[in-house]
């Protein structure tokens, strides 16, 4: 219902700001009268009050359409089971969680970015990985697809096909995430001037 | 909210939805692996003037049957099985209602919108 009245609202919204646009470029609206209106309304303080009432019922309108729209998006993306005593659902940014969480448990991993997709067939996760220089890539994705999918059906108790799919985007040497620590100690060692000066 | 009612021999006693999202979320949190109860916008808004909550987004739906259903946004801790932890909950969020109001509850159902520490 909500959904339908967001809809509604945008329908409505676009389709007066449309005709306004095709009115203006037919000349159905008068430019003098258009100007005419337009200065009542700077000047006139009770217009200003009305237009601006309506900006503000504008902006809020649209947070409520756009929320209502986007939860139902994210109601949408969730895996759901049930048990006896009622439904569970789990959403698919929970999944992406504890992917992120299992990734930046092993040490070969500098980076973790997680994508998952529920489809009709089952579970598709997408990962890109920021990985260190002395990492054997075959061996390690292969060990880590393992673990991903054993993982994930074993916390979510999912019994559907998992995929996962892994993007290594870039990998770094040891020195680079040493260099930035390092870096980051120094800056938070900057001794504070005239500290402990009595005057 | 409709507030749920029962009839007793000296007038109505009535419970409201947010005494039982109260109920559920203490039950909730009593189980290993809840890290937290997802907040709605009306807990959020209450938290930001000061005042804390203590039903987050759970909702209540009452059926026609005088039977109650009970939606719990759980945010879960990282390392706990998902189908246990799940339907612990359930189990604890029933029993409790239940005990507490005598209201039979149709189904609990559990979201589980995160995984954190």
């Amino acid at each position: 219902m909500r959904t339908a009245l967001s809809v509604f609202f945008y329908t409505i919204l676009f389709a007066f700001l449309g005709t306004l646009v095709i009115a203006f470029a037919f000349h159905i609206i008068d430019i003098h009268d258009l100007i005419l209106l337009l200065s009542r309304a700077y000047e006139d303080s009770y217009l200003r009050f009305i237009t601006g009432l309506c900006g503000m019922v504008l902006i809020l309108l649209s947070f409520a359409a756009a929320q209502t729209i986007t939860g139902k998006i994210q109601r949408e993306k969730t895996i759901a089971f049930s048990n006896p005593n009622g439904q569970v659902t789990v959403t698919l940014s929970a999944v992406e969680d504890l992917v992120k969480r299992l990734a930046s448990q092993m040490t070969e991993i500098r980076e973790a970015k997680a994508d998952v997709r529920a489809h009709k067939k089952g579970i598709d996760i997408g990962m890109r990985v920021v990985l260190a220089r002395e990492t054997n890539i075959p061996d390690f994705t292969l060990r880590l697809q393992e673990l991903i999918a054993s993982r994930t059906q074993d916390v979510f108790g999912i019994d559907e096909a998992i995929t996962v799919r892994i993007h290594v985007a870039k990998i770094v040497s040891r020195e680079d995430k040493s260099c930035k620590k390092r870096q980051e100690i120094e800056k938070e060692e900057i001794p504070v001037p005239y500290q402990g000066i009595k005057i | 909210m409709i507030p749920d009612e029962e009839k007793s021999e000296l007038g109505i006693i009535k419970i409201h939805d947010n005494v039982i999202a109260s109920i559920a979320y203490l039950a909730a949190l009593e189980i290993d692996g809840v890290s937290r109860i997802c907040d709605d916008m009306k807990s959020k808004a209450l938290r930001l003037v000061g005042k804390k909550t203590q039903c987050g987004a759970i909702g209540i739906q009452s059926e026609k049957n005088d039977e109650i259903s009970i939606i719990v946004p759980v945010i879960l801790r990282y390392g706990y099985r998902i189908p246990d932890v799940a339907s612990r909950i359930q189990e604890k969020v029933k029993q409790a209602v239940e005990e507490a109001t005598d209201l039979m509850i149709r189904e609990v159902v559990i979201k589980i919108k995160g995984v954190e520490k």
